[in-house]
């Protein structure tokens, strides 16, 4: 797809990335559950999955504090309707009740998750998952695969995936889009006609028609893989994109750095979120954006 | 050696120090004081990127005559180190008023402050240094005498054991800690049977802080111990033998004898670490993420990766290395006065 700006080509975006739902489709079947489309419902179904798999935490997400906590609220407080910014400004506006419901729905998940997870990333999650340690989780969608590989799963076939669950009944999914994208940079030595032909090559209809398990492509011949439909699912749901304000990266930047500080229990919702609104002032300030 | 010649030897070793090191600090000294951004303005545009096409209003760099992006640079004074050290916020932290008893007001003054991001390093990173220091120097001189003791073929590999943890490189080393310590990790299931229940190691302050030191010590040890076995060869076996005549006991020769003639190692070992210790980056990155944990290294490490900001950045850089000569002065002024008083 061809990435352009007020008319100005300037990508061809290929992949894409979003984080879903991953659940264990036998322990579901046993208890009886059905796959949460809310938060509410994972709350529910965390309590009604307590010690299923012999451990009292059985959600699992990237709460790791930084890049991946900041996304996690970056995807539920836009789920919830919360703004990040005054619509065509770089003002925050993140602190308000919004961010602080968001705070104290983070914090609910938080007691279903390992004591460990504000130090536990992308990496642990899945590895969390495969090993059979918890029962559900938010996820990478790029992660899917792994869960049926024999090697490093001992859940093959046993995981089930969904678009993330939603903050409001019937609102959107609590996740962003992700993209990735060719570019080819001006200052390139390399011959740009020969560079461009050898990405098409790449992006040929062969490779997305057999090679939907190496990635989520955006090209209308893809044939997806089994781990894809809950993608496809979610951008049909209107997951909205990853925000790519040039201040969003502060942002999210000082989100994922002070809510910890929340979520451990040392201070309230609205100080941390008034915190990283000062941080980010700061940051915005300095580089000219405010 | 001709005074002539050693000029010659040590010249390139000189340009490469000014190339490589003097002329970068004198570049972020500059960057410091120094700061720059784009000229932004608002303008609506249609976008179309997955998964939709939308209208919104974007900030966009202004444009000079010559299409580059339009850049303001100005002299800053201060202000970069005002900006990383937020005085103002951290004197409003500590004298906000509080109510509770003493134990919990005692607590707020401490925490609260230290929710500040350069606060709160400035307390993990001198913690890390002073916990590890003394550690890795027991540590190492107790693995020099074990080794200096094993004798023949033994030797050679429990030198190269010893010194393992110090060639792996940092981060891979504090991933296979902290992999030690993860739920169901072999470290926690180990403690879990041996009757201690299940630890969450990375759960709060003080168990996420017990790994990152442990890292420290594992790390750094062997540098120590490689020093004080290399200094064991050259302690002579005279005053050894003229002790033992003397009747002098296993400790009393352990502290006249052999740690007198270790002492200037000692103080070696002492300033690098401390240098080292104080820019503790890593484990940081790897353990905590700079949550409940954090050091002055990886709050610069942010401010280049996320915010991207070269110029606080350096001032962030320039004071990690004004706190590393704060520590070192007392250790130089102590070996100047024992070298004076020789």
């Amino acid at each position: 797809m061809l990435v352009d700006q007020g008319g100005w080509i300037y990508a061809i975006a290929f992949v894409t990335n979003l984080q879903h739902f991953f659940y264990r489709k036998d322990l579901f079947e046993q208890a009886g559950l059905g796959v949460p489309t809310t938060y509410a419902e994972v709350l529910a179904v965390a309590e009604r999955l307590r010690g299923a798999v012999g451990t009292e935490t059985p959600y699992g997400a990237a709460f790791k504090v930084g890049w991946d906590l900041g996304t996690e609220f970056t995807n539920l407080h836009l789920a919830a309707g919360g703004r990040l910014f005054e619509p065509g400004t770089a003002e925050p506006v993140f602190n308000g009740e919004t961010g602080a419901a968001t705070l104290e729905l983070m914090k609910r998940l938080l007691a279903h998750m390992s004591p460990n997870a504000p130090s536990l990333a992308t990496g642990d999650v899945t590895a969390a998952i495969q090993q059979g340690r918890i029962a559900m989780g938010t996820l990478w969608a790029s992660r899917a695969e792994a869960m049926d590989d024999p090697a490093v799963s001992e859940v093959v076939g046993e995981i089930g995936f969904a678009p993330a669950p939603a903050v409001l009944p019937g609102g959107p999914p609590a996740s962003t889009l992700f993209w990735d994208a060719f570019v080819v940079p001006k200052t390139t030595r390399a011959d740009r006609e020969t560079v461009f032909q050898e990405l098409m090559a790449g992006l040929s209809e062969e490779t997305v028609r057999t090679g939907g398990d190496l990635a989520d492509w955006i090209r209308s011949a893809a044939v997806p893989s089994r781990c894809s439909e809950a993608v496809a699912a979610s951008i049909r749901a209107e997951t909205p994109s990853f925000p790519t304000q040039p201040f969003f990266a502060l942002a999210h930047g000082v989100i994922g750095r002070n809510i910890g500080d929340f979520l451990a229990g040392g201070e309230s919702a609205k100080k941390s979120l008034d915190d990283a609104v000062a941080d980010y002032r700061k940051a915005a300030e300095e580089q000219g954006f405010l | 050696m001709p005074t002539r010649t050693f000029p010659g030897f040590v010249a390139p070793s000189l340009a490469a120090m000014v190339l490589l090191i003097a002329l970068p600090l004198l570049g972020v000294g500059w960057l410091a004081f120094h700061n720059a951004y784009l000229v932004m303005e608002v303008v609506e545009v249609e976008t179309r990127s997955p998964p939709e096409v939308k209208v919104e209003r974007v900030p966009r760099a202004v444009l000079d005559a010559e299409g580059r992006p339009l850049r303001v640079w100005e002299r800053v004074g201060g202000r970069n180190f005002v900006n990383i050290t937020d005085p103002e916020r951290a004197w409003a932290a500590l004298s906000a008023p509080r109510t509770g008893s003493l134990g919990e007001r005692l607590r707020a003054v401490w925490a609260e402050p230290i929710a500040i991001d350069f606060w709160g390093a400035l307390e993990f990173t001198p913690l890390y240094v002073l916990a590890t220091t003394p550690a890795i120097l027991l540590l190492g001189l107790g693995l020099a005498l074990a080794v200096d003791r094993t004798a023949g073929l033994l030797e050679g590999p429990s030198i190269f054991l010893s010194l393992l943890p110090f060639i792996v490189t940092p981060v891979v080393g504090a991933l296979s800690i902290k992999w030690l310590f993860l739920d169901d990790a072999v470290a926690s299931v180990a403690l879990e049977a041996a009757g201690l229940g299940k630890i969450y190691f990375l759960k709060n302050a003080l168990a996420l802080r017990l790994p990152i030191l442990l890292y420290g010590i594992w790390h750094a040890a062997p540098f120590a111990f490689v020093v004080f076995h290399a200094g064991l060869q050259t302690l002579p076996k005279e005053s050894i033998e003229a002790a033992l005549v003397d009747g002098a006991s296993w400790g009393q020769r352990l502290r006249h004898v052999v740690l007198a003639h270790l002492a200037p190692l000692v103080t070696f070992v002492t300033l690098i670490h401390v240098m080292d210790a104080y820019r503790v980056l890593e484990p940081i990155l790897v353990f905590s993420g700079g949550h409940l944990a954090d050091s002055l290294q990886h709050l610069t490490y942010y401010i280049l990766n996320t915010e991207q900001n070269y110029f606080t950045a350096s001032a962030s850089a320039l004071s990690t290395i004004a706190g590393v000569l704060v520590l070192l002065v007392p250790i130089l002024v102590r070996a100047w006065r024992a070298e004076a008083s020789r």
